[in-house]
């Protein structure tokens, strides 16, 4: 194996040495050949016309909409047509955001938001990496698949069924609490549903159940790309599996670790709704109400598209900041970055 | 190089191109109408010929017409009809066929998207709560005025659809944009009738019954019991009645749970079943509120805001007792109740799960009707303050809790105001209530007064093994006046199942304690200049009450209550509760003037005589309907 490297690099080092001896000699005829070269053949009108199609989808769906965040500076609440709305609508400079500022609620939403995603990013971003890695460690190549497919198939059923089953589990008087109370295991029924002091847990746990075998996919990937011959050097080398992991595995996937990490960072002030909406009620609203619930709630349903806005934009220029600082800390740490 | 260029440029015009593209697509529905001095859009109306009033308007509409028109109606739970008889017929009067569409979620979404794209269908029916966007849709331009449509195209509407309901809903500009569903006209009601309440409180009959005897068992003898009041005064009421004092319900719902408490069969897991805890609030509140009699008035006549109440704190208060109070190990109001679902409601009820209920028994009627199969019947009870005031329920009245408009892309609003006025017509209101004549319903006398269901009906509905769907009585019920049913529907037995008559009873006992209500239904002047920070600041109080309610409901004590009530005040002041109420005061009195009373509260009215009567816990029983 040493010696094949050794000859690769050799004749590498060959073709270098040939250039280089040919590059003072550059005549008419080589520069008449790199012009050839540079004429665009049919592929390459294709490769445009296909890269010219995620111009296109950014064009629509990224950038043309930046134009509606004008809307944040003007008094369009209460417009029903978005369009008259940034077209017509006075401008009202920072009122919006002011608005929601002074909001009693602001406090605790932004509370709500941050905790809830960085109690995800403790927990739900790193126990996916472990899985992946462990579920590599299977010997059985059936129980591996097994369990990817007991782990995988949760992703594909809704919120609203997934949550439903939660839902019934967690009843007061006909689920888990009215059994433990029976049991005498709990002294009180334990209000899993309506206290908020249990949301977040039951946000961790059930997006956890839920997403972590999907949430694997992209490391058993990266694990799977890793080349064999080096796991079978250190064994002859006398490592153990826990060595191998903290190694090989780790090291080896740390790019896409540190790439996930860094877009993980910048969706702080994402939640998302359909998996909060299940199991947000009255009784537990002080710790499951964040930004993007509170945006649903308040911006569309009573057309205070400029307020929803301009809590859109907060959220976008705070995610834009995570996004460059987290990539900035992450280089200086490990060398590597998304950009 | 040129080549390469030339690539870039066409990238980038590509680009500029799409983008602008993307603009002109965003911005559906042309420039916004230009507002009026009566602040709402200066309508452009399409040059059709006016209509004479010399006969029903859609009689003017050609034989030869046929045209779709789509009906869009914003309530996800609302069931599209498919195709029936009574549809048939009405394409077969003004030759138009309907197209009805409603939204996955109640979210709002869907409507927004139309407007947004300039979608709208020809006619929409929006929930009436939705101040905002029924105000806004008349400002903003995108629905026709109900009053110009009917001066040029159908002026028999206004002998149709009565006066009252179409004033109703006018706006400062004396204008009304919609025409509501399910309404009972002043016109209509008969004088000397009282309506059922729209709440009701229900209690499961069996265990009632097991009650009551226990209740007897403890009366002195003349038939009284003596009980320490909410006040700490002793009080005397008749045995029968206990149950209907505050103190009286808590005690029976302190020995349900302790005696029937259980999941399984014939048990109860709440001695007061509640309604659904929505971020909006809780309707059962609203209907305790009423059994207790709080005025929503002061005794001078002015506009008082329900929660800012003493006696509704007091209230509040009482209820975090019985969800505090534990029987057996269980609190009296289980607190499932506060994450339940509306599902989760109906599967108490359905169940025989609970001991009393406070759900609005309309909303959960087959879920009732499903629970008297399975054997546990609920009757109707009512409870009175601890004072031993009668309770003051609003009667079921209304003007409707969806407003049918025809928007300005509607493709003939000339042809749809004349279907408008041929279904509020009597010959409309038979079909879409009664059916086809002569198929499901004919007349019984020669004056043409009374109708009787067919044979061919009758015989359908009794067999159960065929569907009475196809004929398509009731399907159609976005333009119901729902007196003129009640009025004209036959006065036998004869076309309704015994589920039917049981669900048509629910209540009605009640209805001796039932009033009008009509003052507290104001509609706020949308062209007020505050109109937008009014809706801003309403939609966060209504979503702070239903936070904070549970809140207090839940507290650990009443001194924990009170605390959390009292923080809710303050909180309410910052999300201007001043402005708030003094719209809804405006509205108010000019309601009251448009009503022609100075005194709204029915208790404070002259003639008022208490009807309260211990003796008959349910209600008047003797008020159940045989049809």
């Amino acid at each position: 194996m040493a010696k094949e490297n050794e000859l690769l690099f050799d004749e590498t080092c060959a073709v270098s040495a040939d250039v280089a001896e040919a590059a003072p000699a550059g005549s008419v005829a080589q520069k008449k050949e790199r012009k050839k070269r540079k004429r665009w053949s049919m592929n390459d009108w294709v490769l445009l016309a296909m890269a010219s199609l995620s111009v296109v989808f950014l064009a629509i769906f990224a950038y043309a909409p930046l134009y509606g965040l004008i809307l944040a500076f003007k008094d369009g609440d209460g417009w029903l047509n978005i369009s008259h709305a940034i077209s017509q609508a006075d401008w009202c400079g920072f009122e919006n955001f002011e608005a929601f500022f002074s909001d009693p609620d602001f406090g605790n939403i932004i509370l709500n938001t941050l905790g809830l995603n960085l109690l995800q990013l403790a927990i739900n971003f790193p126990l996916p990496i472990l899985f992946a890695v462990l579920t590599a460690e299977l010997i059985s190549n059936r129980y591996k698949k097994f369990v990817q497919t007991v782990t995988f198939f949760p992703h594909f059923i809704s919120w609203a069924v997934y949550g439903g089953i939660f839902l019934s589990l967690f009843a007061l008087d006909t689920g888990l609490p009215a059994l433990l109370q029976k049991w005498g295991i709990t002294g009180d029924k334990v209000d899993i549903l309506g206290g908020p002091e249990y949301f977040w847990p039951i946000i961790i746990i059930t997006s956890l159940l839920k997403g972590m075998g999907w949430g694997s996919v992209i490391y058993v990937a990266a694990i799977a790309a890793i080349p064999q011959e080096l796991y079978e050097a250190a064994k002859m080398d006398g490592a153990n599996r826990f060595h191998k992991i903290m190694y090989i595995t780790i090291p080896s996937i740390a790019p896409t670790i540190t790439l996930f990490f860094i877009l993980s960072v910048s969706g702080l002030l994402n939640n998302g709704i359909e998996h909060l909406l299940v199991f947000q009620n009255t009784s537990n609203i002080e710790r499951s109400e964040v930004l993007d619930t509170y945006i649903y709630k308040y911006g569309i349903p009573d057309f205070r598209y400029s307020y929803a806005t301009a809590i859109g934009l907060i959220k976008s220029l705070v995610a834009l900041f995570l996004l460059v600082s987290s990539n900035w800390v992450c280089k200086k740490i490990s060398g590597k970055g998304i950009y | 190089m040129r080549t390469k260029k030339l690539a870039l440029r066409a990238l980038a015009v590509m680009g500029v191109g799409v983008m602008a593209l993307s603009f002109v697509a965003c911005g559906g529905g042309g420039p916004a109408a230009p507002t009026g001095e009566d602040g709402m859009a200066q309508l452009t109306y399409p040059n059709y010929e006016n209509t004479p009033n010399d006969k029903n308007s859609w009689e003017y509409i050609p034989d030869n017409n046929n045209m779709t028109i789509d009906w869009y109606v914003d309530v996800s739970s609302w069931p599209i009809p498919a195709e029936n008889d009574v549809l048939r017929k009405i394409k077969e009067e003004t030759g138009i066929s309907i197209r009805f569409s409603t939204p996955v979620q109640d979210d709002g979404q869907k409507l927004a998207t139309m407007i947004a794209g300039g979608d709208l269908p020809d006619v929409i029916s929006v929930p009436s709560g939705k101040t905002q966007t029924l105000a806004s849709l008349a400002q903003q331009g995108y629905v026709y005025d109900i009053n110009t449509l009917a001066d040029k195209w159908a002026p028999t509407l206004y002998d149709h659809l009565p006066e009252d309901v179409m004033d109703w809903w006018a706006y400062g500009n004396n204008k009304t944009y919609g025409v509501p569903n399910h309404y009972y006209s002043y016109e209509d009601v008969p004088a000397d009738e009282q309506l059922q309440p729209n709440g009701g409180m229900m209690v499961r009959k069996d265990l009632f019954d097991a009650w009551q005897q226990v209740a007897q068992a403890r009366a002195d003898e003349e038939g009284m019991i003596s009980y320490t009041a909410l006040d700490g005064s002793t009080k005397k009421v008749e045995w029968q009645g206990y149950i209907t004092t505050p103190e009286g319900f808590k005690e029976a719902a302190v020995w349900a749970m302790t005696n029937h408490y259980g999941t399984g069969k014939g048990g109860i897991t709440t001695a007061l079943q509640l309604s659904q805890f929505t971020d909006q609030g809780n309707s059962s509140l609203e209907w305790l509120a009423q059994f207790f009699a709080i005025p929503f008035e002061t005794r001078d006549g002015k506009y008082e805001y329900r929660f800012t109440q003493k006696e509704y704190a007091e209230m509040l208060y009482y209820v975090n007792d019985l969800v505090t109070t534990r029987a057996n190990g269980n609190t009296l109001i289980s607190r499932d109740n506060f994450s339940q679902s509306y599902d989760g409601v109906g599967g108490v009820i359905a169940g025989g799960k609970a001991f009393a209920t406070l759900a609005t028994p309309q909303d959960y009627q087959m879920h009732f009707a499903t629970a008297k199969d399975s054997g546990y019947e609920y009757v109707s009870m009512y409870i009175t303050n601890s004072q031993g005031d009668a309770p003051v329920l609003a009667d079921i009245r209304g003007y409707g809790y969806l407003m049918n408009m025809i928007t300005t892309n509607c493709k003939r609003p000339d042809l749809v105001i004349k279907l408008f006025d041929f279904l509020t017509s009597d010959e409309g209101q038979r079909l879409i209530c009664f059916g086809v004549e002569g198929s499901t319903w004919q007349w019984a006398d020669a004056e043409k007064t009374q109708i009787a269901y067919t044979d061919e009906y009758l015989e359908l509905k009794a067999d159960k093994g065929s569907t009475v769907a196809g004929f398509g009585l009731m399907t159609m019920d976005l333009l119901i006046n729902y007196q003129f049913y009640d009025n004209v529907q036959p006065r036998t037995n004869n076309g309704k199942t015994e589920s039917e008559l049981f669900r048509v009873n629910l209540k009605r006992p009640l209805t001796i304690y039932s009033y009008d209500y009509n003052a507290t239904h104001f509609v706020v002047d949308a062209t007020n200049e505050r109109f937008q920070d009014y809706n801003n600041a309403l939609a966060r109080i209504n979503a702070l009450i239903g936070q904070q309610t549970t809140k207090i409901l839940q507290a650990s004590s009443r001194k924990d209550a009170e605390r959390i009530y009292n923080q809710t005040l303050e909180l309410l002041e910052k999300r201007n509760l001043a402005l708030v109420v003094e719209l809804n005061s405006a509205a108010y009195q000019k309601t009251k003037e448009k009503l022609g009373i100075t005194v709204a509260w029915p208790a404070w009215q002259e003639g008022y005589v208490n009807p309260l009567d211990r003796t008959q816990p349910n209600g008047d029983l003797s008020l159940y309907r045989t049809y």
